[in-house]
């Protein structure tokens, strides 16, 4: 089982890497996307022994919706506003990927010199949980587009939930659901709200929102 | 012995690899053996020399042929090589370097403006594939826990690939990868394209003719063995008990690589020279990637 | 730094830690921003900044081997930080002196104008190309044999207890040399290589014998450090000895042996085939120009360009400017273009740093008037304030 393990860890971990390193929006998309799908596999690998009926359906929920409904309206969007899909970094995308590197050295030290008190299913999925947590951040911080934005948003939120699959056996199922419903406004209302600032403004360009502040 | 199999069929890969390209474009290619016919004929004929060279002209080619020469002893192939020690893994990398920084000045020697050019992403590429091939060797010694290539070989196989089998993976993409870098192959660089603002090993060459030219041919279609041989020999090594039959797998496995080389060479595209770097990070990556799988 | 670390009972782990990443940082910066210089001595300057940076990675390592109980890697790390200084020493003050036979024979030390100074200066420049070569630590020169040995540290911390450090070491260090690679052969060849790029250059000629002398030595002890390595380690065992004990170094000396060996005989070969080379039948012709009519010198690749590429990929730390506009039209007017790379830590650094130590010194001033009786009280206030401190 080690094995799947692994592969559907170093898959999250190219995403990342995928999605730093792209300067095509539609390609980003793809890799969150697919980011989805391994992380939504990652509790059977996990955890084999409990496949229960609501986890097998949290699964399907969770990759339906990262993988087929939120890239889904991320296009819409991007089409609808007629979106330049240059990525449009701050940082470039060489160094991008060398800092999603660095994220995972540092959250590999960091777990390596302090375990935690629980015993992971595997020693491998604290430090990409963290990394990913920490790619997002970076996304967010680092690129201009108000899409990646959101992107990043489920970067870190992927990041969230597979730190949140390390330390609880079983999450409620209501929380991961709520969690769930969360993130599907916040891309359904980022994509609305996309729509309406491009015709406001006819840009989507984050540095510009800053100046509306009063 | 392996290393004289090395010497005659080298200059064989580069043909292969021509008619895989050919195949592909529906045509019928040129002889499997032409590179060596070129080579015959290029010995015999008179050099240009530059008004402008000097001994580091033709001291270059000389360099980085010998010191591809003494590499191809320290990699086995179907038994160990022909010399092992612990750290030779290094030497190799080094008399690599060595190999760059030869053909570099060589090039530079000319005062041309192209093989500047030529130089100038040489080393830039060279200098940004050096940490990728440092940490994908390294990802094999830590699993083999072996400090020679030698050692490497006599330890990897099916027993590391259904033990590790995902880190294999990305280490032999990481080493293909690099392999299309460093001997220029087309996502990275065109051996066949004619116009001097595009190319970067070929540009470097221009000056050189006869059997300066020879040697510099002669020691491409070595480097191209020496890193098909590194995947074949390091990453899909075969212990099936005769050291014939292993001999004869791993010379297969070397061919079967250029193939995939022809292969992705007739299916991709030429990156753009902005795009290179993050080619040959792309590279680096997997293999850090590799290896926190290994240590974690 | 390795004095005191003798007397530390056993060395902690952060000190290790400290070194290499700083090492690191120093070692990559300090290539890079060699790489923007067109200055030789700025550009040498820079160098030494990346050479003791790899200096510090080494020691870093073997003391990580050191805390982590790994006495060869101890050994190996520590030997190859120590060997590199000495070997640093030498290929530095080669390069140094070779800069000043550039200096003097051109009346410039700006690389851009040099060019073809090989044909006119062959000791200085075959005595530089040997010096660049070990600093960029190429076998079989004394720069290859203290990185083997650092990079040996690094692969022995990478399998045992610090896999993490022994990684970053490696990747790092090999990025280092890569880019030194870059670097050196960029100066080679714009400096000793292709047409003369200036009139002095054209007019340049051998400098004395007193000034060649001692450059000859020295790139003849970098070879022979090379070549003699195994006997190297030697007279390194005994500070080994001390630092590592347990560490046996014997199959390390075996590998030096090999290295030196199979180094020297490629060098040997080399020349040997280059020299059978030369001896082929051939007729001097112009350098291939792409069918241009007037190749000029000013039409060579330069020192800038080279370096562009590379440059262009570290431009978050370099921050270069361009002034220059682009050509315009069919017939497009002369236009000028130029790009300069300014130092970051002078001016983010260094500037504000000093500027606002002047302020908090001038503030300070108030009490520096010249009465010895307040210099007192200073005194005695400093006293009693220190009693207080000690008494709580």
């Amino acid at each position: 089982m080690t094995g799947t393990i692994d592969f559907l860890l170093v898959s999250m971990i190219l995403a990342n890497l995928w999605v730093l390193g792209s300067s095509r929006l539609p390609s980003c998309i793809r890799a969150v996307a697919f980011q989805g799908v391994a992380l939504g596999l990652l509790p059977f690998a996990l955890y084999p022994g409990h496949i229960t009926w609501d986890l097998v359906m949290l699964a399907l929920v969770s990759i339906t919706l990262k993988a087929v409904v939120f890239p889904h309206l991320l296009k819409r969007a991007l089409l609808e506003a007629r979106v330049d899909p240059q990525v449009e970094p701050f940082v470039g995308h060489g160094i991008s990927v060398v800092v999603g590197v660095a994220s995972l050295a540092l959250s590999v030290a960091l777990f390596r010199r302090h375990p935690l008190p629980i015993v992971p299913p595997s020693d491998l999925l604290m430090p990409v949980a963290v990394s990913t947590l920490l790619v997002g951040l970076f996304m967010l911080i680092a690129r201009r587009k108000a899409l990646t934005q959101a992107l990043g948003y489920l970067v870190f939120e992927n990041g969230i939930q597979a730190f949140g699959l390390g330390v609880l056996q079983h999450a409620p199922l209501m929380v991961e659901l709520g969690i769930l419903l969360d993130i599907f406004f916040a891309v359904f209302v980022m994509g609305i709200t996309l729509f309406h600032i491009r015709r406001a403004f006819a840009t989507l360009d984050t540095l510009e929102m800053a100046e509306l502040r009063g | 012995m392996s290393m004289l199999l090395g010497l005659f069929l080298a200059p064989l890969l580069a043909g292969l690899i021509h008619r895989v390209k050919a195949f592909f474009a529906g045509r019928q290619g040129r002889p499997l053996l032409q590179l060596y016919w070129d080579l015959a004929r290029l010995v015999r004929k008179h050099m240009v020399l530059s008004r402008t060279t000097t001994p580091v002209f033709l001291l270059g080619p000389a360099l980085s042929l010998v010191s591809l020469l003494a590499c191809l002893t320290l990699i086995p192939l179907g038994g160990p090589a022909l010399l092992r020690f612990p750290g030779d893994i290094l030497l190799f990398l080094g008399l690599l370097a060595l190999v760059r920084f030869a053909t570099v000045l060589a090039a530079m020697d000319t005062g041309s403006s192209f093989e500047g050019m030529g130089a100038s992403r040489e080393v830039a590429i060279g200098a940004l594939a050096e940490p990728g091939i440092f940490l994908s060797l390294a990802v094999l010694v830590v699993q083999t826990r072996a400090l020679s290539l030698s050692g490497i070989w006599a330890r990897s196989g099916p027993e590391l690939w259904s033990r590790a089998g995902l880190v294999m993976v990305l280490v032999g993409i990481a080493m293909f990868l690099l392999l299309l870098a460093e001997n220029s192959r087309i996502p990275v660089d065109d051996p066949n394209t004619h116009l001097e603002l595009t190319m970067i090993h070929e540009v470097m060459v221009l000056d050189h003719s006869g059997p300066a030219l020879a040697v510099i041919e002669y020691a491409s279609a070595l480097k191209l063995w020496i890193g098909s041989l590194l995947l074949s020999s390091l990453v899909f090594p075969l212990h099936s008990g005769s050291a014939w039959l292993d001999l004869l797998g791993g010379v297969g496995v070397v061919f079967l690589v250029a193939l995939a080389v022809g292969l992705v060479e007739s299916t991709s595209a030429r990156l753009s020279m902005l795009r290179v770097p993050q080619f040959v990070g792309l590279s680096s990556a997997l293999s850090l990637l590799a290896l926190f799988l290994v240590i974690r | 730094m390795l004095r005191v670390v003798t007397w530390a009972e056993q060395p902690s782990d952060w000190w290790g830690w400290l070194l290499v990443l700083t090492g690191l940082v120093s070692g990559i910066l300090g290539v890079v921003f060699a790489l923007a210089q067109h200055d030789l001595k700025r550009l040498l300057a820079c160098h030494s900044v990346e050479n003791l940076g790899i200096i510090a990675l080494g020691l870093g390592l073997g003391l990580l081997g050191l805390s982590g109980g790994s006495p060869l890697a101890a050994a190996l790390g520590l030997g190859g930080g120590l060997l590199h200084v000495w070997n640093h020493a030498w290929f530095k003050s080669l390069l140094f002196m070779g800069a000043g036979a550039l200096g003097k024979a051109t009346g410039s030390l700006q690389i851009e104008s040099g060019g073809g100074l090989l044909r006119r200066m062959p000791g200085t420049g075959g005595a530089f190309l040997v010096g660049s070569a070990a600093i960029s630590g190429l076998p079989p020169l004394n720069g290859f044999v203290s990185e083997f040995l650092i990079f040996m540290s690094a692969l022995e911390l990478l399998a045992s207890v610090h896999p993490l450090a022994g990684a970053a070491g490696l990747g790092g260090l090999a990025l280092i040399s890569g880019l030194a690679v870059a670097c050196f052969t960029k100066v080679c060849g714009v400096v000793f290589l292709g047409e003369p790029r200036s009139p002095g250059a054209q007019k340049a000629t051998e400098i004395r014998g007193s000034m060649l002398v001692p450059m000859l030595l020295l790139a003849g002890l970098c070879l022979l450090v090379g070549v003699m390595a195994p006997l190297g380690i030697g007279v390194l065992g005994a500070p080994l000895q001390q630092l590592a004990p347990q560490a046996d170094l014997e199959p390390i000396r075996g590998s030096l042996g090999w290295v030196a060996a199979l180094g020297g005989l490629v060098l040997l070969a080399g020349l040997g085939l280059g020299h059978a080379l030369s001896r082929r039948p051939s007729q001097p012709g112009m350098t291939w120009d792409c069918g241009y009519s007037r190749p000029t010198a000013r039409m060579q690749y330069t020192a800038a360009s080279f370096a562009g590429p590379l440059l262009e990929m570290f431009s978050f730390v370099l921050k270069p400017r361009h002034h220059g506009s682009p050509l315009e039209g069919h017939f497009p007017a002369p236009v000028g273009h130029h790009g300069e790379v300014c130092d970051p830590f002078t001016q983010r650094l260094y500037e504000p740093i000093s500027r606002s130590l002047m302020r908090l010194a001038l503030r300070v001033r108030v009490f520096q008037h010249g009465e010895v009786q307040l210099y007192l009280l200073y005194i005695l206030i400093t006293l009693v304030a220190l009693f207080i401190w000690e008494a709580l």
